[in-house]
């Protein structure tokens, strides 16, 4: 017997949830009335933790749904808007002191608009089953200090608490259940037997009586039904009057064990054993109860959750794909992998995209995921060879195909179509900016009539794959834009240059011109730094490295300190400032020797808007310096520091020079 | 030993290819300090025709952004091509052309143009 849990997913090590994701419906508690006992935790953590909202968060396949709450209007929220979500994941106490800071939450719908959420804590709320949901606690202003240690706990013991009330609520549900079926059982021995037949063959769940079979060492090895209802016929799609008087194994061979000896194990234990179990022959989930009656005999009372199994198997998808095209920025890379989390969800054989050419006669096929068992895909497709499907494709309408051998519309392409080894077809249209462009698809080695819920899945995440096309278009668009302006930037500064070259040449000295050209070359090598950061921001050894390299000094030069983000400003200053000392160090300093090396290390002191970069120049292994006496443009630079302001303290040492420099932090990330 | 014509009397001949007519004036200015004697061109078709007329020719410097057909990556490959002893410099003011797309021994330099790179650059390859 498996445990409730995507077993494909977890294979393609794609399943980040760890939680059992159905647990929550073991509860039976979603979209209950209010109930005291849950309000009163909602309203004790708001006062303990002074905020005006507080929630019973529980996660669903395809929401949140709220069993208590304070200072809040809706009873439910999609998944995207749900911070909880990520409390169930890590199964950890989350406190998140601004929410427009991290990036788990800030795009979420309720930071970014209405209500305008800025603190969260969230206990989580830990069964035996994983984590369902989480106890929290919500602001509309930032809390930089978070909880209190006395609060975080206090939030920590009502989670437990409310997960008391949830247990309680359940063992309550199911005495009455135990009762229910007990009742059953004993009308057995107190009716007559066509009455007690007719009690249990006209309920909707399945219900089977059975008798465990032991071997002469008194180990049970199989079970036998000795009577099933109607409704287990069809929830386990084996004619009922068959089945009677035989054993499980000998009805379903290659039955999963837990279902032998797991069940029939309840005669030896005497408890009642609850399950949810797949048949891995039919692929079909199932939940109930499995209780002993006397003797060796027991009764079995279950229904079919597939659907709710392959929902919340769907729902992970879903996320696992929102947190792919959040992370990777819609890469090549990034669809194929997107591709199999979309192929594996529906239990496709084959999933891919696809994309219209100019002309749209044609659609280019990424490779995609597929099963082993299916031919590659990869490559260009005439959509005339595959019957009348282009037309309704362009217009954006999805198409769905049960059996391309039979369906209208596909029956004439018939063997295009087996080549591929599709029989059943899902095709998604994706608009972007008002074209069909992009088609998300899906298709299955067998005849297969897709479910709704399937289809909506699978527009759901071609939805999310626009997203993520779209984003990295757009950025194509603005690499090419980015490196244009440099381009012209660059060439801008060669003409100058150039003109300055010619117009001063005989009136300056070679040696200002010189130093000049070189000074317009930092600045070239600044704007390479910034094309590289999309001219949002440099990295500082990129800024470093360019100037080093223009002056051909890089390989003398130790460079080491964190990732810093420079804005364009400070890109362009420090790139003079640093060609500035090291020119300087070529003439005079350690680079004029040649086994004298410089180092180049950074820091930054505090956190937040206190921050502050200090940047450390020294120089070893040269001639001894002395402070120039020239104020010259030269050391005007180096006063005026990294970002133009000052902040600069020069040494001259017996080892050679020293320099520091600081500046705040936020003005060197200014734009 | 071969001797290579540079050696044998007169100065080693550099061709210039630039379109622009300021820049290509100053990459002429950096080539005749240093001591080689120049050839100039406005584009690629420019320069091939001077190199089938001209067979002294020892260091081809070249932007990559011109007009015309063939840019100077294109040229740039033809050179390495059709006169393989030729040494190569490619410059532009764009984004730097990956290794790949540089005929092999080929040296690529950013504008603008560190004049002293230059220098040291063209005797490095002409040693």
């Amino acid at each position: 017997m498996d445990v409730v849990r995507p077993q494909r997913f977890r294979q393609a090590d794609l399943m980040v949830d760890e939680t059992d994701s159905g647990a929550v419906l073991r509860y039976a508690i979603l979209d209950t009335a209010p109930e005291q006992g849950f309000d009163d935790l909602t309203a004790l953590a708001s006062e303990i933790c002074d905020v005006p909202t507080a929630l019973v968060s529980l996660l669903d396949s395809d929401r949140q749904w709220f069993k208590a709450k304070v200072g809040f209007e809706p009873r439910q929220t999609g998944l995207d808007s749900s911070v909880c979500r990520h409390v169930v994941r890590e199964a950890t106490t989350i406190v998140i002191p601004d929410l427009t800071k991290d990036e788990r939450t800030r795009d979420n719908p309720l930071v970014t608009g209405k209500p305008g959420i800025r603190f969260y804590a969230g206990a989580p709320l830990a069964t035996c089953f994983g984590v369902v949901g989480a106890l929290c606690v919500i602001d509309t202003v930032p809390r930089p200090e978070g909880l209190t240690l006395r609060q975080r706990t206090s939030l920590e013991r009502l989670a437990r608490q409310a997960v008391l009330l949830l247990e309680a609520r359940r063992d309550s549900m199911d005495l009455r259940e135990l009762l229910a079926a007990q009742s059953g059982a004993d009308a057995a021995l107190s009716v007559s037997e066509g009455r007690w037949r007719q009690l249990y063959r006209n309920m909707d769940q399945g219900f089977i009586y059975a008798r465990a079979l032991r071997d002469k060492n008194g180990v049970i090895y199989d079970w036998r039904y000795e009577d099933v209802n109607k409704a287990w016929g069809s929830l386990v799609g084996i004619d009922a009057d068959f089945v009677r008087g035989r054993t499980i194994r000998e009805v379903i061979p290659e039955i999963e064990e837990e279902w032998v000896t797991g069940l029939a194990r309840v005669v030896d234990t005497h408890n009642p054993a609850r399950f949810t179990s797949r048949v891995g022959s039919s692929n079909r989930w199932y939940d109930g109860t499995a209780q002993w009656v006397g003797g060796d005999d027991f009764t079995v009372i279950f229904h079919e959750t597939t659907a709710r199994v392959e929902a919340v198997r769907r729902r992970d998808a879903l996320l696992v794909l929102g947190d792919m095209i959040r992370d990777s920025l819609g890469t090549a890379d990034m669809l194929a992998k997107a591709a199999e989390v979309i192929g594996v969800a529906v239990d496709a054989s084959r999933a891919t995209i696809g994309e219209f050419d100019h002309n749209r006669e044609r659609i280019a096929v990424d490779a995609g995921w597929a099963l082993p068992s299916m031919p590659p895909i990869g490559g260009s497709y005439r959509f005339e060879d595959y019957g009348r499907i282009r037309e309704k494709l362009v217009q954006g309408e999805t198409l769905i195909i049960e059996d391309v051998e039979t369906d209208p519309r596909t029956a004439d392409a018939a063997a295009d179509w087996r080549a591929l080894k599709a029989r059943a077809v899902v095709n998604i249209p994706v608009k972007v900016e008002g074209r069909t462009t992009i088609v998300l698809i899906v298709h299955r080695e067998e005849p297969y009539a897709w479910t709704e819920d399937e289809v909506a899945f699978l527009r759901n995440a071609a939805d999310r794959l626009e997203t993520a096309i779209a984003r990295r278009r757009e950025e194509e668009r603005q690499d090419v834009v980015n490196k244009e302006i440099a381009h012209r930037l660059k060439n801008s500064l060669a003409m100058t240059q150039a003109i300055a070259l010619q117009t001063l040449r005989g009136d300056a000295s070679s040696a200002g011109l010189e130093a000049f050209a070189a000074r317009l070359q930092s600045l070239g090598a600044a704007h390479d730094a910034l094309t590289m950061g999309r001219w949002k921001a440099a990295v500082l050894t990129d800024v470093l490295a360019g100037v080093l390299d223009s002056v051909g000094v890089r390989g003398r030069c130790d460079i080491s300190g964190p990732e810093i983000a420079m804005g364009s400003r400070a890109s362009m200053s420090t790139s003079l400032l640093i060609h500035e000392l090291a020119t300087n160090a070529m003439k005079y300093g350690a680079l004029s020797s040649e086994k004298g090396r410089v180092s180049i290390e950074w820091r930054v002191d505090g956190v937040d808007d206190d921050g502050e970069l200090i940047l450390e120049w020294t120089e070893r292994g040269g001639p001894p310096t002395v402070a120039s006496t020239r104020k010259g443009f030269g050391s005007r630079l180096v006063r005026l520091g990294l970002v133009g302001t000052g902040g600069s303290t020069v040494r001259y040492d017996q080892t050679g020079l020293k320099a520091c420099f600081r500046a705040s932090l936020s003005q060197v990330e200014q734009a | 030993m071969i001797i290579g014509r540079g050696d044998v009397g007169g100065s080693v001949i550099v061709l210039i290819v630039e379109d622009e007519p300021l820049q290509r004036l100053d990459m002429i200015d950096i080539a005749e300090e240093a001591g080689f004697e120049v050839l100039e061109a406005h584009d690629a078709d420019h320069a091939i025709a001077l190199l089938e007329k001209r067979t002294d020719v020892r260091l081809v410097l070249t932007d990559i952004d011109m007009p015309g057909a063939m840019d100077g990556l294109k040229l740039a490959a033809a050179v390495r091509r059709r006169w393989p002893p030729i040494k190569i410099i490619v410059t532009t003011a764009g984004v730097a052309p990956v290794q790949a797309d540089l005929p092999n021994g080929a040296v690529f330099l950013p504008k603008p143009l560190n004049h002293r790179r230059v220098i040291e650059t063209m005797n490095r390859l002409m040693a």
